[in-house]
């Protein structure tokens, strides 16, 4: 049947017979993969071809536009609106990329100072392989933090002398001290946190959530990535857009990130002589067009081309109205500090995280990079904290005040930890850390998190977790939980496999971590 | 086509001359229930080989299990196809069966006489197995009769014993069933529809001890709140304690299963306590054994629950420290205890928000297209209620568009009418929405004195009024003194706004 095929494999896909087009049916394909582009089939396709009443359809269409695209995928109809009621509706995640030092911040270990460089007991390593960084090193000399901790709040919450703004809402916190992960080099840990899977390729949470729930408001996308000034340059990680990127999701999913300098958005601006009708007719066509080669091949990438058109057509409208902070009143630069009205600072994006929440975008989320303390941990750490502390404390703060945080889930950490021992020479002043996968300290605030509570511990040397150890999957089971969602419920179907953000492993909800 | 058949009939013929087989068997079971009449599992445990032996039983009991299944299936298939070649096999399968019974029935008394075990639903067990092996042997018999004689004499009561056999296998597993996995494992999930049909009690009232929640008829999924003012004579012990104990540590010490000689199923035998003594000493956690067991790290060896049960949760080892240390009374209330954690919610039972709101999807739809809003399900559950959405374009949510919406206003529980173009005309129609949870007026036309009628909304949790033309100090008291209702904005007060610089930031 497909005998011609073999000699021309192309024949099909270059055919330009008007309206005789080939199908995807006609492709030389394996049926496998024709199954799975049925199944990847828009609900409009599926609803027009099937014409069957379904109850269910009949909810679809109410939702609008808050039904995820992949109604097609109609073995997980529950990922058409949350599963239960959900807690938060947005979240904005300030992550803290290259690994912040648990010991110098959130992961208080006074018995620490008395032991300044001793050897780290082999007893505690228990012959875990070191990074090629320090293996080599003849003693792993332990570092205790030069700076203090303090108790706050009602909660009596240790905070570290490097957050005395963020400590005044000591009190809207859940302080997790007990998170670990495998990975323990910087691209494998934070593809891990970010997407939950350690190799590029699968969805960030931002898309899942986009992807479960849909956008609240068509004007902007429901995942904003912000990416800030740094104000130490050393060890730097990159950052790419597989960590914000859609996976086997539809594009659309992905996020947009708003640059820190220039235009927020590339080439969003119609260039000169081009006026808004112009664009809009020149949309308007190459739509057309797509919408043309759907019809024939029903390949949901096109739709989601055009519905990126389209999106970008309205972020010319919404995105300037989103990055005008001239309304604002004093009470904003009281909070957020002075360096908010510098675009592409933290201190800015935590505004701009706060003006997205606000217009209802699902997921922000604001890079700080530089975390990577290799040496010269006191110094980085007190320039990296004071850039990041009363942003973030602006952040919980004005959040509160707008009735937002009930609603909205703000979540704070790295990737992984970092050692106890020195990496090089160890000063009181001076001194550096190493990767550290068997612990680290994240907080979370907001959306029906516990307020002013501490969860997990470490032992003495913060190395290694003596209670409530949070994997990564569990921490996005329950990040998933809050917005309603039952993460062994939320898949999309790919390479045959019911894909899902928390992977193959068992994840549970951290029940403990809510109110 | 008769080839098999002869086979068969030859294959009997010859089996049929060997009673010594069945005589061996035979004492080999009355040896067993001798065994285990002299030597019945006490509760001691005993670490010897015997033990290691007795771990196979769970494994080899699976034979007898399967095969009397299939048994009376071939025995049917046969009767059908007169002469298939599966004819002669019950008999041999009945062999193995009983072979595997009285073989499973021995790792079962070596596992419980050496493994600690004791209590009544150990003992039915051991004998339940016993009685099992036996019928399979008299089956085993009967089957060899049947086959020469057929209906004829004694081979009648072949047909009637192999059912007896299955129904005391049935009987039997299931009781293992429960010593592994609890006494409510089938029918703990089981549909309330099905388990009413059945005369079963409703889920969750299985622990006669713990307080029954006070039932509220006509509201579905109204929430357990155990800690309700008319429940403050209800004792910790019976609130917190009891019910943790139920889940996590009764499938091993109860009556029914008594590992360690520890029974926590009253107060009086946990405080009298076990092999390793006292389980709770009264105001001392380091002398109590249970809380020391509870508190090691998971992999310890003395780690309880052991095996992999599910670990109490950290709030419940809470509770059970607190309890402890106030002197674990079985009778303190539950007042007493005021910095103990609140239970957490039922997970997946939520308060119903609104009536079901699936009648009113299509008119739903049809007001959401007209009015060039959005009506989105809070969630599937069809009472959690639907939000009315106007980020993606709040120009066009107007007084009348509130007003249009009537229709809906019993399961409309959020209303996110940020930056729309409402004024306090609109508010007038919100306030008939009486199951509205969360009103959203951030950056509205709304004043102080359109806010009254909602003060009608009982329900009302949230009334965001930030960057609104609301005077706060206008604010009518029926609104700002409810309790249970957060208007925001918030003041700088209650927010500690507080922007001078800490103390502690010179560095």
């Amino acid at each position: 049947m497909y005998a011609h095929d073999q000699h021309d494999p192309h024949a099909h896909l270059c055919s330009d017979h008007a309206g005789e087009g080939p199908t995807v049916w006609d492709l030389p394909v394996p049926l496998s993969l024709k199954r799975e582009w049925l199944q990847l089939e828009t609900r409009r396709h599926f609803l027009g071809r099937t014409g069957k009443a379904l109850a269910w359809a009949g909810l679809a269409s109410i939702l609008g536009k808050e039904m995820p695209r992949a109604f097609a995928n109609i073995t997980s109809r529950e990922s058409v609106v949350p599963h239960f009621a959900p807690k938060a509706k947005r979240a904005i995640y300030l992550f803290m990329a290259g690994a912040p030092s648990q010991i110098e911040t959130w992961d208080y270990k006074p018995m620490l100072a008395d032991l300044f460089d001793k050897d780290l007991p082999e007893s505690v390593r228990g012959g875990q392989v070191l990074t090629g960084m320090t293996a080599s090193q003849a003693r792993l000399p332990i570092a205790p933090s030069p700076f203090g901790f303090k108790q706050y709040g009602k909660s009596g919450m240790w905070v570290s002398d490097l957050f005395p703004w963020t400590a005044k809402v000591a009190d809207e916190l859940t302080v997790i001290k007990s998170l670990h992960t495998e990975a323990i080099n910087h691209e494998p840990a934070i593809l891990q946190i970010t997407t939950g899977n350690m190799f590029a390729g699968k969805p960030s949470l931002g898309s899942w959530l986009s992807y479960g729930l849909g956008a609240m408001n068509d004007e902007l996308p429901s995942f904003v990535v912000l990416t800030s000034k740094m104000p130490v340059t050393k060890n730097v990680q990159a950052l790419s857009n597989r960590l914000w990127s859609s996976g086997f999701l539809s594009p659309e999913h992905a996020a947009v990130t708003l640059r820190p300098g220039g235009d927020p958005v590339l080439y969003l601006q119609n260039p000169a002589g081009i006026d808004g009708e112009a664009r809009r007719a020149m949309i308007d066509g190459v739509n057309a067009l797509n919408r043309d080669l759907f019809e024939r091949v029903g390949d949901p990438e096109i739709n989601a081309r055009i519905a990126q058109y389209e999106m970008a057509f309205r972020m010319q409208t919404s995105v300037p109205e989103l990055t005008d902070v001239s309304k604002e009143p004093k009470s904003t630069w009281d909070l957020y500090g002075e360096k908010a009205k510098e675009r592409g600072t933290f201190a800015y994006n935590c505004l701009m995280a706060r003006r997205l929440a606000e217009r209802g975008v699902r997921f922000t989320q604001v890079f700080l990079r530089s975390w990577d303390t290799h040496g010269e941990v006191p110094e980085r750490l007190s320039a990296l904290c004071e850039d990041c502390d009363r942003p973030t404390y602006g952040l919980i703060t004005d959040l509160k005040r707008r009735g937002l945080l009930d609603d909205t889930l703000v979540i704070w950490g790295g990737e992984f930890g970092r050692t106890v021992y020195s990496q090089g020479g160890l000063k009181r002043d001076n001194y550096g850390r190493d990767h550290h996968p068997r612990c680290f300290s994240m907080w979370m605030a907001g959306a029906g998190v516990k307020r002013g509570f501490t969860y997990g511990e470490t032992d003495d040397f913060s190395y290694n977790i003596t209670k409530d150890p949070v994997h990564i999957r569990d921490l996005h089971a329950t990040i998933l939980h809050q917005f309603g969602l039952d993460h062994n419920k939320l898949t999309f179907k790919f390479q045959g496999l019911d894909q899902k953000m928390t992977g193959v492993l068992p994840a549970e909800v951290i029940y403990d971590l809510l109110a | 086509m008769s080839e098999p058949a002869e086979f068969s009939h030859r294959a009997t013929r010859r089996r049929h001359h060997r009673p010594l087989a069945g005589i061996f068997w035979f004492s080999a079971i009355v040896l067993l229930a001798l065994l285990a009449l002299a030597f019945p599992p006490d509760g001691q445990q005993r670490t010897t080989l015997a033990q290691f032996f007795g771990r196979f039983h769970p494994l080899v009991v699976h034979f007898p299990v399967a095969l009397l299944f299939l048994i009376p299936v071939i025995e049917v298939y046969a009767l059908f196809r007169r002469g298939h070649a599966l004819r002669g096999a019950p008999a041999f399968l009945l062999w193995i069966a009983t072979a595997t019974a009285i073989l499973g029935t021995a790792l079962g008394w070596l596992l419980a006489r050496f493994g600690g075990y004791k209590g009544d639903l150990v003992i039915t067990h051991m004998w339940s197995g016993c009685l099992l092996a036996l019928l399979c042997l008299l089956a085993l018999l009967l089957r060899r009769r049947w086959e020469v004689d057929g209906l004829y004499g004694l081979g009648l009561l072949y047909a009637p014993v192999l059912l007896l056999a299955v129904g005391t296998m049935v009987f039997t597993a299931h009781q293992g069933g429960q010593l592994i996995y609890g006494d409510n494992y089938l029918i703990e999930y089981m549909p309330p529809k099905l388990r009413s049909l059945l005369g079963l009690p409703a889920a969750g009232a299985t622990l006669k001890s713990a307080p029954q929640p006070p039932s509220t008829p006509g509201a579905p999924g109204a929430v357990n709140r155990e800690d309700s003012k008319q429940d403050t004579k209800v004792s910790f012990y019976e609130a917190r304690i009891m019910p943790a104990l139920d889940r996590t540590c009764l499938s091993c010490h109860s009556p029914k299963k008594t590992k360690g000689g520890l029974r926590l199923d009253t107060y009086a035998l946990m405080m009298k306590g076990g092999d390793s003594g006292p389980a709770v000493v009264a105001g001392n956690l380091d002398d109590s054994e249970l809380y020391r067991r509870i508190t090691l790290p998971h992999d310890d060896e003395e780690f309880m629950p052991g095996g992999n049960k599910k670990p109490l949760s950290a709030t419940e080892t809470k509770w059970i420290e607190l309890w402890i240390a106030a002197g674990a009374s079985e009778t303190a209330p539950l007042s007493e205890f005021s910095q103990a954690p609140a239970p957490p919610e039922k997970h997946g039972e939520a308060v119903a928000w609104a009536p079901d709101y699936r009648p009113k999807l299509d008119e739903a739809k049809a007001l959401a297209d007209r009015l060039g809003i959005r009506l989105v399900a809070r969630s599937q559950v069809p009472t959690d209620g639907l939000i009315v959405r106007t980020a993606s374009a709040p120009s066009h949510c107007t007084d009348d568009v509130l007003a249009a919406l009537a229709p809906l206003a019993d399961v409309i529980v959020e209303a996110e009418l940020a930056r729309t173009r409402i004024s306090d005309k609109g508010l007038a129609a919100v306030s008939s929405w009486k199951n509205l949870r969360h009103l959203d007026l951030t950056a509205t036309a709304v004043t102080a004195e359109g806010l009254r009628p909602v003060a009608e909304l009982t329900k009302l949790e949230t009334l965001n009024l930030t960057d609104s033309r609301v005077d706060a100090a206008k604010l009518p008291p029926i609104l700002t003194q409810r309790a249970g209702l957060a208007i925001y904005p918030l003041t700088q007060d209650d927010v500690g706004v507080d922007v001078a610089a800490p103390a502690a930031s010179a560095r």
